[in-house]
């Protein structure tokens, strides 16, 4: 069971990292990648809602959706349960959590339109289909794994992006076009970790 | 009249590009573009689902509040994507098991929301219908550009055929994720090129960004960090 | 705080309305759609089982209860109503995540086909596991030589597979699932 956990969580962040080897949350990656404290907070807002759109939608598909063969239902249910969570958690945090509130606060409106906080609520329910095994807290482990490789992610791009400031780069490369083919070198030191996981974790 | 509607279809297959000047859209972009025919099949999906956006969006502009209409966009175009999922389930399995989670994800597609926020909202139907015909065949053109590149450097082939077998072995980084990135870098840097703009496209602009207005706080920090 | 009826209101009953209609709309969706997808999913499994099993015309569904709850595996029954063979879907680790493979077992104990349902593996090196070079090494291959194992290099002898170059790891989750089957097929012969 622990090794099962452990085995999910390391391969969310290594094999299956969302923005080097899924393409999902390439806006963020991209956008707001430049510092390193702005890369930090925007992963942690996105770790977040993540997990609470898991924690809420996962039991809404498996025991109201799917019982009542309402499953098509689902891109439209989740989105707006997202939508709504993100709204709400705004709220809150502004209300009673002021300090967190100024620190994420300003990342959560982009969230809603953040393809990986979707994709990781429905590949986890996928997951969960074709390995009976996989359950709710398989998949909020999965969900947390998936926001941590965002960080790592972002956080190592940031520093490489730093790094890119001080170079001299050719005119038509400027700006987007040596970020990606820097993304590009990333994800190939992402690569390396294929198939890693299975034999850590033995 | 007539000039004006054509301006709204061509707008956006070159020079508003959704995918190389614009740069939106790009989880798509670079997530199902490993071969031609995905990207035809994602291309056509997200076609019709901001064709048809657009087209409902523009009728409701007058109905919509003001304050509830970012929701009520989302559930618009949640809804088409929906049905084109069905729809590609039920008529042509295969495309559905190749795009696997990136259809239901044309929802949090930035073109869609883009367009339904930046024109469909302010525009009539036909303009809109036009608009979003554009866009579409602007981000299906870039899709099966390279797409194209992309297959044909990784897997030696071009919408499944063998052309390269023989005399050059397939370079697979290219069908890998890393391939990806690197293929679309040097498209945009060629885009900007040929474009001779001398505004370079820095980093993804926040005015394209459908929530820019919601998430001003954040473009204004963006700001002050880069006068800093 | 005085709530505005107006202003209020009418953005809840619009979005209200917005999401019934869209609801609405998907709902015939569906109905419309629902049968030919089920259609669908029938179909493709029926074209896989006829793919590794040929000499059968018909299926039917069975159960053989293991240790890990009941295992589904089809009968193959030919044009006079005798058994074929059987159907069996396992899967393995590979190197990118789960291998799903089918395999069909003649009356005789061989392997008559192997299909990849679903697997992870890199393109242009494990994924070309699902080609007919690779898949057609088990084709013929006999129960007795069990279990099958894996050669990187050289001939391939009797009771041997050779691995895709580059992809050891993807061909032996996909030999370990042939032999899953393997086993599974001499329990069902057992009775």
């Amino acid at each position: 069971m622990a090794q099962q956990m452990v085995s999910i969580f390391l391969a969310a962040i290594l094999t299956e990292n969302y923005i080097l080897n899924q393409f999902l949350g390439i806006c963020p990656f991209l956008g707001v990648s430049k510092k390193l404290n702005t890369a930090f907070g925007m992963s942690c807002a996105v770790t977040f809602v993540m997990v609470l759109a898991t924690a809420v939608t996962w039991p809404i598909y498996t025991y109201v959706l799917y019982p009542n063969n309402l499953a098509y239902l689902q891109t439209i249910v989740f989105i707006l349960i997202i939508a709504a969570l993100v709204q709400f958690v705004e709220t809150v945090l502004k209300k009673y959590m002021p300090p967190l509130y100024n620190a994420l606060g300003i990342y959560l409106p982009l969230i809603t339109t953040n393809c990986a906080v979707l994709g990781v609520t429905m590949l986890v329910l996928e997951k969960g289909e074709s390995d009976p095994t996989f359950g709710y807290l398989q998949s909020l482990v999965n969900t947390f794994g998936a926001g941590i490789g965002f960080m790592v992610a972002m956080v190592i791009f940031a520093g490489v992006r730093e790094r890119l400031e001080l170079c001299d780069i050719p005119k038509s490369l400027r700006g987007l076009p040596i970020t990606l083919v820097s993304a590009s070198l990333v994800a190939v030191s992402f690569l390396g970790f294929q198939g890693i996981v299975d034999n850590l974790v033995k | 009249m007539a000039k004006s509607l054509m301006h709204e279809f061509t707008k956006g297959i070159v020079k508003e590009n959704p995918v190389l000047c614009l740069v939106l859209g790009t989880c798509p972009t670079l997530a199902v573009s490993t071969s031609a025919s995905n990207a035809i099949g994602m291309g056509v999906a997200a076609t019709l689902v901001l064709v048809c956006s657009n087209a409902v969006i523009s009728l409701l502009r007058k109905v919509i509040p003001d304050k509830v209409r970012i929701p009520a966009f989302i559930t618009i175009i949640a809804g088409f994507v929906s049905i084109v999922q069905m729809l590609v389930k039920a008529y042509a399995p295969d495309i559905d098991k190749s795009l696997g989670i990136y259809l239901p994800l044309i929802v949090v597609n930035c073109i869609i929301l883009g367009r339904a926020e930046m024109f469909a909202s302010k525009n009539s139907v036909l303009p809109s219908i036009l608009d979003g015909l554009g866009m579409g065949v602007g981000f299906t053109a870039a899709l099966l550009l390279m797409g194209c590149i992309r297959e044909l450097l990784g897997a030696g082939t071009l919408f499944g055929m063998p052309i390269t077998s023989g005399f050059m072995p397939p370079i697979i980084i290219f069908i890998l994720p890393p391939g990806g990135f690197f293929v679309f870098g040097m498209l945009i840097a060629l885009a900007s090129k040929l474009s001779g703009q001398q505004k370079k496209p820095e980093e993804i602009g926040c005015a394209a960004c459908p929530l820019a207005a919601s998430c001003s706080k954040l473009v204004g920090s963006c700001e002050k960090e880069a006068k800093e | 705080m005085k709530i505005d009826a107006k202003s209020v209101l009418i953005p809840t009953i619009t979005l209200f309305l917005i999401c019934v209609i869209v609801t609405g709309l998907l709902a015939g969706t569906n109905a419309i759609t629902k049968d030919q997808i089920a259609a669908q999913a029938a179909e493709t499994e029926r074209v896989s089982r006829t793919m590794v099993l040929p000499s059968a015309a018909d299926f039917q569904e069975n159960t053989l209860s293991g240790e890990d709850g009941d295992i589904v595996y089809y009968t193959g029954v030919d044009s006079s109503g005798n058994t074929a063979g059987y159907v069996f879907t396992t899967e393995a680790k590979g190197y990118g995540g789960t291998v799903q493979v089918m395999t069909g077992l003649d009356g005789e104990g061989k392997v008559s086909g192997v299909v990849i349902l679903s697997h992870d593996e890199t393109p242009g090196l494990g994924a070309n596991a699902e080609k007919e070079e690779f898949r057609s090494q088990y084709v013929g291959q006999s129960v007795s030589n069990a279990p099958l194992s894996v050669v990187k290099s050289g001939q391939a002898g009797e009771g041997q597979i050779l691995a895709i170059t580059g992809a050891t790891i993807t061909s032996t989750a996909v030999t370990d699932a042939v032999n899953q089957a393997v086993e599974l097929y001499s329990l069902v012969k057992e009775g």
